[in-house]
């Protein structure tokens, strides 16, 4: 080996040592680095499938204009508009006459190099501009939901757990079942039809009136607006994270960790907070980004029923009107959402749990 | 244990106490014709008289989806032409209903016709008080002849940008050939069409009736081409930049919740005693996506209009002491329909037998039971359609009139005239021992259609004809009326004609949405042969003597070969807060937002 390989040897090993010293030192970096690459590669298949999926659809949105103006546009003498020549004219304008997969190269270039995101096929506007506001009333709506049910259930898991077998704890526990079972859809129109009914609630989920008219009369408002979907979004998720929770703590609290600190005359509510309630953690957060995910589809229908001016809605009107642009950016943005929660919670799994991080890494 | 049934018990029990409360939503009264609820509506057909009133408050209506666009030339849907229609939808002329004529609006005009040469010419000449403005500005443009010109020949008449208009600029010459419609500035405020052939009706075929400001677009177009004018007055661009000539400007618009449209007080229109229309000082337009949502907003006091479907009208009429008032429009103008396909080329040679002969063309209608798709879909609140040409069409002629109604001896009685007889196991069958079986196809979300095709295949099934309901998704649906052409009967609804030269896409042999058989090369039958030739006489016939000839012809051949049949035409019924006043309402257009004032 002459002088120069074993220079680039050493070199070689230098990187090594000081790369296994900064593991050491940090193990959540490559663990985080490996779920954002997976968070990416999730993120270009998906968008690959949507195309596809967007492709595989009947007609376009070529064929939808051409559509309206046949059902409507009956005054009309002549169908030049209408012609063979004029809907592939258009649709070469948008884009539209190239495989799919081109298509989906195109709109990565456009948004990763060029860092735009395009304009709505249908409006002309561009797409951040529409989903900018939708996507935080979103994630307001959906944040809210995952704080108020997180915070309830494991109020009421905890406490069900030290009544177990009572009355309240059996009648709770039909309560959570019968919720778990009930249509979430059925709910929220109950639910709306209760307001209509009553006249306590309102019917839409959103103020008539914007934040400019007066911060504190929109929050008033917000709050006023919200509360009754966000019972319903509450109603819907609590069964199941309730009884997961209960479950989970006394599972727990029949380990023979517990029978030895009780043995050891440690206090009871102690044993539960301290020790319990922190190993019923990790099913929790594993299970908390599923929970968002599935507030986020969930909040569709809560958007579209009550009238929220948020990104699930503006994704429906999108695909049913097949402005692929406005899908694919607005999907994206809520999966990245989405798996973004999945990091986090994976992250929060590893802090609270010194196994995950390290098992991980070797 | 048995605590815990009485537990579920009383659980249950709440569930139902709580959709009990809303049991007023389903009460559906199947009595017919003389429908109790309309004793509790107002009937006020226009023509309007209207009563001056005063400038003030605010009126909240709503859209179903947000506006697209608040550019005159990429407004199409519903939603987005009623925020444009309120800046840029002022037509030359306007058409009046009533006397069936066509009226000055933004500007005066005169036909004037050259029989010699076999021309016509339309002058118009443009108010002179007509002011592009923008809101919180004082800005001033006015509207001149180059506005109109401008967007006749540049934005309409470029066949690039693709607009509804484009079509209209086009005349058929005798010889076939098409020739243009041009138009030429007189002098600031006037200009003409000048027609390269006398047609019936000139003031309808250059009456434009939206276009959009010179001064901005053409700029545009200079700058950036034509494509970029499509991009101009975005949902992006600010309020205060986006132009009105019409009683509207937008004054705010929050994405997903709502438009504000201001009043503008350089509009036009003003009523006798010279106050400025609208009298609302605000129009706030909320966007609620869901149709149940909309109702229930408007049941709870938040907006001031509704046009109530049939399932709602009950409830909404039950409400006591309610503080607005329900009124009652009479038959719309709009009717789905019933068309068999007639296309040689796509239909099995069986089933294009049976449906290229009229008389099983005619016996179909006369086993539509139309009275009973009123009843029972519209709640008794629709009426037959037994006429070609709805009211409103200045060639309407009452006494022409559909015979094939609902009548079953009759149609078993067209079906044997065809060689087919009902056989012991009570299915029809031709004269070549084929069962008679075919598909009817309608769009999968259009609900209503799903219960007329059920009742029609019910009421085949009597005559012994096997009929399967086909829900098609609307743009499968779509693909195979206008692409592949493979379908055997099928239902949709075509846009209100109040002409009787409309539709030539439609009634034409050559036209593409001709759905029996579109895009023929030479007419199939006879009859469209006829048909074609009283169509393109009829369009060029000013005497109005042999015009009503002609078009008492032409509906006469459609009610008697029916290539389609109408179903029937719902009533329209519009919900409105008592406060308002002048309020009068009817299909034919009496409704108007502009005059309405707080009492």
């Amino acid at each position: 080996m002459n002088t120069h390989s074993k220079e680039q040897a050493n070199g070689l090993n230098r990187l090594l040592h000081v790369y296994r010293e900064f593991i050491r030192k940090y193990p959540l970096v490559p663990f985080v680095f490996w779920r954002l690459l997976a968070l990416c590669t999730s993120l270009f298949v998906l968008g690959f499938l949507v195309f596809a999926l967007m492709s595989l659809a009947p007609g376009d949105i070529v064929d939808r204009f051409v559509l309206s103006y046949l059902l409507e546009s009956q005054d009309y003498q002549r169908d030049t508009n209408v012609s063979d020549e004029a809907i592939e004219e258009t649709r070469a304008r948008l884009g539209l006459d190239r495989p799919f997969y081109v298509q989906y190269v195109l709109w990565l270039k456009r948004v990763v190099v060029d860092r735009d995101l395009g304009r709505s096929l249908i409006t002309r506007a561009p797409i951040l501009f529409l989903i900018r506001e939708r996507l935080v009333n979103s994630l307001i709506l959906n944040l809210i939901s995952l704080v108020f049910l997180t915070v309830i259930s494991f109020a009421m898991g905890v406490y069900l757990s030290s009544k177990a077998g009572t009355k309240l704890d059996v009648g709770v526990g039909i309560g959570a079942l019968f919720l778990h079972a009930f249509p979430g859809l059925l709910l929220l129109i109950l639910l709306q039809l209760f307001a209509a009914t009553t006249g306590l609630f309102p019917v839409t989920a959103y103020p008539s009136v914007p934040a400019s008219e007066g911060r504190i009369q929109f929050v008033f408002s917000y709050i006023h607006h919200i509360l009754l979907p966000l019972i319903g979004a509450f109603l819907s998720g609590i069964g199941s994270s309730l009884r997961v929770i209960r479950a989970t703590m006394l599972d727990q609290l029949g380990k023979p960790y517990v029978t030895s600190l009780r043995s050891r005359g440690i206090n009871e509510s102690r044993i539960r907070w301290m020790h319990a309630f922190r190993n019923t953690m990790n099913p929790y957060i594993t299970s908390s980004a599923n929970l968002l995910a599935s507030l986020f589809s969930g909040s569709l229908i809560l958007e579209i029923i009550f009238a929220y001016p948020g990104i699930g809605r503006l994704t429906y009107q999108a695909v049913v009107s097949e402005d692929v642009n406005l899908v694919l950016a607005s999907i994206m943005f809520v999966s990245f959402l989405v798996l973004f929660g999945i990091i986090v919670s994976d992250i929060c799994l590893a802090l609270v749990d010194p196994r995950i991080r390290f098992s991980k890494n070797k | 244990m048995a605590r815990y049934v009485i537990f579920f018990g009383v659980v249950s029990l709440t569930l139902i106490a709580l959709i009990g409360c809303i049991d007023t939503i389903d009460e559906i009264d199947q009595d017919t014709q003389d429908h109790p609820v309309l004793s509790k509506t107002i009937r006020r057909p226009g023509p309007p008289e209207f009563t001056d009133g005063t400038v003030g408050g605010f009126r909240v209506s709503v859209i179903n989806d947000d506006p697209k666009s608040f550019n005159p030339m990429t407004a199409r849907d519903a939603d987005t032409a009623a925020v444009v229609t309120a800046l840029f939808g002022e037509s030359l002329a306007d058409y009046d209903p009533y006397t069936r004529e066509f009226i000055p609006n933004i500007a005066d005009f005169e036909i004037i016709v050259d029989e010699a040469l076999d021309k016509v010419q339309v002058v118009y000449t443009l108010r002179d008080d007509l002011y592009w403005t923008f809101v919180e500005s004082e800005q001033r443009v006015q509207v001149t002849a180059d506005d109109i010109v401008f967007w006749y020949d540049e934005v309409a008449g470029d066949r690039t940008l693709q607009q509804p208009g484009y079509a209209s600029q086009f005349v058929t010459m005798p010889d076939g050939s098409e020739e243009r419609i041009s138009i030429e500035k007189i002098d600031r405020l006037t200009f003409a069409f000048n027609f390269p052939r006398i047609i019936a009706n000139p003031v309808l075929s250059s009456n434009m009736a939206r276009f959009g400001p010179a001064f901005i677009f053409k700029e545009i177009k200079e700058n950036d081409g034509a494509a970029a004018m499509l991009d101009a007055l975005s949902v992006e661009t600010d309020v205060v930049d986006i132009p009105s000539m019409g009683p509207y400007h937008i004054g705010e618009y929050t994405p997903g919740v709502r438009v504000v449209l201001k009043r503008n007080e350089n509009y036009w229109k003003k009523d006798d005693q010279g106050t400025g229309l609208p009298y609302s000082e605000e129009l706030i337009i909320r966007i609620v996506p869901d149709n149940n949502t909309e109702y229930l907003v408007f049941r709870n006091g938040e907006t001031d209009s509704y046009s109530p479907r049939p399932e709602d009208l009950i409830p909404l009429l039950e409400i006591e002491n309610r503080d607005f008032d329900v009124y009652d429009g009479g038959a719309s103008l709009t009717s789905s329909f019933f068309v068999l396909n007639q296309n040689p080329n796509t239909v099995d040679p069986v089933k294009f037998a049976w449906f290229s002969n009229k008389k099983f063309r005619q016996a179909m209608s006369s086993a539509l039971h139309r009275e009973r798709v009123a009843r029972d879909v519209y709640r008794g609140l629709a009426v037959p359609a037994d006429y070609f040409f709805i009211s409103a069409n200045p060639m309407f002629n009452p006494e022409i009139k559909l015979q094939y109604t609902y009548d079953l001896e009759q149609a078993m009685s067209l079906l044997e005239d065809m060689g087919m007889e009902k056989r012991e196991d009570d299915l029809l069958y031709d004269k070549d021992g084929n069962h008679v079986t075919f598909d009817i196809a309608h769009g999968v979300e259009n609900d209503v259609g799903t219960k007329i095709v059920a009742i029609f295949v019910e009421e085949l099934r009597k005559l012994g004809i096997t009929a399967v309901q086909k829900p098609i998704d609307f743009q499968n649906l779509v693909g195979r009326l206008t692409n592949t052409y493979d379908w055997d009967m099928v239902t949709v609804t075509l846009g209100a004609n109040y002409w009787p030269s409309g539709g030539s896409n439609v009634w034409q042999s050559s036209g593409n949405f001709h759905l029996w058989y579109p895009l023929q090369e030479s007419p199939a039958t006879d009859w469209e042969r006829r048909i074609d030739e009283l169509y393109n006489e009829g369009r060029f016939t000013i005497d109005r003597e042999r015009a009503k000839d002609i078009y008492d012809e032409y509906q006469r051949i459609i009610l008697e070969e029916l290539p389609l049949f109408y179903i029937v035409y719902p009533n329209s019924f519009l919900a409105i807060r008592s406060k308002w006043g002048n309020v009068y309402f009817d299909a034919l257009g009496a409704y108007r937002p502009s005059r309405l004032y707080l009492e």
